[in-house]
């Protein structure tokens, strides 16, 4: 990175001579360095799931989770700084609440991860730092089908069928190209959500680490839940067996 | 009178009401008691409305008065399920109540009550996963923020006129009251809002919160009573 | 410890992806004396080191009541814990006040990182240079929650923060299984063998420097401290000590390491 050290890059209200802001870019780091996450849509519903590292046996069970409900049907999971992810949740959770005061009905996920993405926007503009933090939003219902979204640092806000964000997000989506994601129902979904996390997974760097998942779908009556741990834990099974399979192939 | 410019004039009447809400304890729960009318003024404006509003499985809510604070009120109860399910709680009867009576209670400081009265209806969970150690909960608020727990209650009209015939029943067999025994009880009870209350009606349902079984919505019921002593009461035609 | 220009603010990203700012404001946390913190189903126990700035000095107070089912003590620079301690006393008397009971311990901890958070973020704010070990019961059992001053907050079995807390952890980690059945006089016991784990070979756990927190089911926090921690530290005298040579064995002692408390001539620490 040639800007270090020009003086271009120590604060977010500062462009560079050829136009970039830094600060933007290195906040993004934070996410690009996290644990991989991945989230998909699918025939009837969105997956999400997060590869975390838990450094200590002291932790009590799910602690720190990634993957929260902002109201019943809107789900949200969280890459990067955490206590910044935390946060974001907390504005994302207060901005569902006041729709639901103001309108008496919940937030759609749209609305929610727009108005995220307005909010995350200003801290990009300068005297605070930006959000170390990338957040997917998902949800289902009969009407819409299954909505995925994804908010930056930056501030940008996208839709997707599918994306991966974290340390091994390249190798994550090549996978995800690989897959006939608009056939597979969540329950699918989850196993080869399993299957690629682990596979990426860097064997000698990627240790003490634990797969946290969140799904929402017609199975799931368009509720946004995290994934039941046994569920998690027969996907990862299903896709260590498969991936031994295949070894065996090659 | 003129108001003073920098006077304020308040709602000084509820618009569309309900009567009274009778409720009472059992063994493992409370059945809660009310009818289905709306009143405006002394007209049954609207028929088959339900005044009891399920918050969770272990919280029932139900009250008497004005129509559309409660109607307000509901999504303020539908906030708080949701600020507690933040953290992985159910809210429980008793914490609503709580919150329930500094919510009334700062409103008519601010001289601007909710035309309610609450009871606030529900089994309380001493332990997470433990049902032993459940115990029925009946709260009630006024519209002035006075709250208070009791075994059973008549709102309303019904508080002068049921208490004690209520109270009466209760004390026969006190804690080991079985739910048809209760309801029972009830409804003799609202059988006599109907020969008293005139805005009370003859159609009416049932909830109850049971330690096993949650809440459960009661069925519209109707009663009809016995005005036979009509028949003896000079101003009847 | 190198300087970079990208470490004079919280409000700046180094081009790693890393908050320098408020890593240091870690290293402050690691150098107050050690508090541990483990917890049974039913009851929850701190203890923590007290310092004294010299012999004439009493010694600093670091296990604070924030409501009557819940207790914190302190690593780090103590004014930011007591600020901190205030904050939690208050989230828990307005929750009363709304709800008539006492708060659930998941809220006073979301409560709590938000408030670290903003620290960390805003331009003229600095983290606050202290760790806390947060004891309580409520309706889903016993809590241990530590914090640091990046704002991770976390529930845990067991742990320890400030200075040679690592010895305290390698004790923790390795008796945690036989924490989940004991008693509260067994975790106190269990609290004071890993925080004796911190001390160097020349000192000791004294009436005067330990203090212990508890609380748990139908038992409201309480501090006990001074001649009442004696009986529990005869408990653990009975447990012979393990010192290792410095610098071998497991016990690398985290960040670096301070002074001993009231040691003669040593240079006095802002850490408690």
């Amino acid at each position: 990175m040639s800007s270090i050290g020009t003086g271009y890059d120590l604060a977010a209200s500062t462009f560079s001579p050829d136009g970039r802001i830094f600060q933007v870019e290195y906040a993004q780091k934070a996410v690009d360095n996290a644990g991989t996450m991945i989230a998909i849509r699918g025939k009837n519903g969105v997956v999400m799931a997060v590869d975390k590292v838990i450094t200590s046996k002291l932790y009590t069970d799910n602690a720190n989770p990634r993957i929260f409900n902002i109201n019943d049907s809107v789900g949200m999971g969280i890459a990067g700084n955490y206590p910044d992810g935390f946060n974001l949740k907390n504005y994302a959770y207060g901005e569902a609440m006041k729709w639901l005061k103001d309108y008496r009905e919940p937030m759609p996920v749209n609305k929610v991860s727009n108005s995220v993405a307005e909010y995350v926007h200003i801290f990009t503009l300068g005297i605070s730092r930006p959000y170390g933090t990338s957040a997917f939003f998902g949800s289902w219902n009969k009407q819409e089908g299954g909505r995925l979204f994804l908010v930056e640092p930056s501030g940008l806000n996208y839709e997707y069928k599918a994306w991966a964000i974290g340390k091994h997000r390249q190798a994550a989506k090549a996978e995800i190209e690989k897959l006939k994601i608009d056939t597979l129902d969540i329950q699918d979904l989850v196993k080869e959500a399993a299957r690629i996390i682990i596979s990426i997974r860097d064997e000698n760097k990627d240790k003490n680490v634990q797969i946290e998942m969140g799904w929402v779908g017609e199975q799931t009556n368009g509720k946004y839940e995290t994934v039941p741990e046994d569920v998690v834990a027969a996907a990862e099974e299903w896709a260590n067996a498969k991936l031994d399979e295949d070894d065996m192939e090659d | 009178m003129a108001p003073v410019h920098d006077e304020l004039q308040r709602t000084l009447n509820p618009t569309c009401t309900g009567a009274s809400v009778i409720a009472m304890q059992y063994k493992t729960g409370v059945v809660v008691m009310t009818d289905r009318v709306v009143s405006y003024g002394k007209m049954a404006r609207y028929k088959n409305v339900s005044r009891q509003y399920k918050v969770n499985d272990n919280v029932l809510v139900t009250f008497g008065g004005d129509h559309a604070d409660f109607q307000w009120l509901q999504n303020v109860i539908e906030r708080q399920v949701l600020l507690w399910k933040r953290f992985d709680q159910d809210i429980g009867p008793k914490a609503l109540h709580g919150y329930l009576t500094s919510l009334l209670y700062a409103r008519r400081c601010k001289m601007n009550p909710l035309w309610n009265t609450l009871v606030v209806a529900g089994v309380e969970e001493e332990e997470k996963n433990n049902k032993e150690t459940s115990t029925p909960f009946i709260g009630i608020i006024t519209q002035k923020g006075c709250a208070y727990q009791v075994k059973h209650v008549a709102t309303g009209l019904g508080a002068f006129l049921l208490n004690q015939a209520v109270e009466d029943e209760f004390r026969k067999k006190g804690d080991e009251l079985t739910r048809q025994e209760a309801e029972a009880v009830l409804k003799k009870a609202l059988e006599l809002t109907l020969y008293h209350d005139c805005v009370a009606d003859n159609d009416f349902e049932i909830g109850r919160v049971d330690a096993n079984e949650g809440v459960v919505l009661g069925k519209e019921q109707t009663i009809i009573g016995d005005w036979s002593i009509a028949e003896t009461n000079c101003q009847y035609e | 410890m190198f300087r970079n220009q990208y470490d004079s603010d919280v409000t700046v990203w180094s081009p790693q992806g890393r908050l320098h700012q408020v890593e240091y404001a870690v290293e402050a946390m690691k150098q107050g004396s050690a508090t541990v913190g483990i917890k049974s189903e039913t009851h929850a126990v701190i203890v923590a080191l007290k310092r004294a700035q010299n012999e004439l000095c009493s010694h600093q107070k670091k296990i604070y009541e924030i409501d009557t089912h819940s207790g914190v003590s302190i690593a780090g620079l103590l004014s930011d814990g007591r600020i901190l301690a205030r904050f939690l006393q208050t989230e828990c008397s307005s929750w009363r006040w709304d709800y008539k009971l006492p708060i659930p311990m998941k809220k006073l901890a979301e409560a709590m990182q938000l408030k670290l958070q903003a620290n960390t973020q805003y331009y003229g704010r600095r983290p606050f240079g202290v760790g806390l070990l947060v004891a309580g019961y409520d309706k889903d059992g016993a809590h241990i929650i530590q914090t640091d001053p990046s704002a991770e907050v976390v529930s845990m079995l067991g742990t320890s923060i400030g200075s040679r807390s690592q010895s305290a952890r390698t004790y923790l980690e390795r008796h945690v299984d036989e924490f989940e059945k004991s008693t509260p006089e067994q975790l106190i016991v269990h609290a004071l063998l890993a925080l004796r784990d911190t001390l160097p070979a020349e000192e000791n756990l004294s009436a005067q420097n330990t203090s212990i927190g508890i609380v748990g089911k139908d038992m409201p926090f309480k501090i006990i401290e001074d001649e009442l921690v004696q009986t529990h530290l005869d408990q653990v005298a009975t447990h012979p000590r393990n010192i290792t040579a410095p610098g071998s064995g497991a016990a690398p002692a985290a960040g670096r390491q301070s002074p001993a408390p009231g040691g003669a001539g040593a240079p006095e620490p802002m850490q408690q």
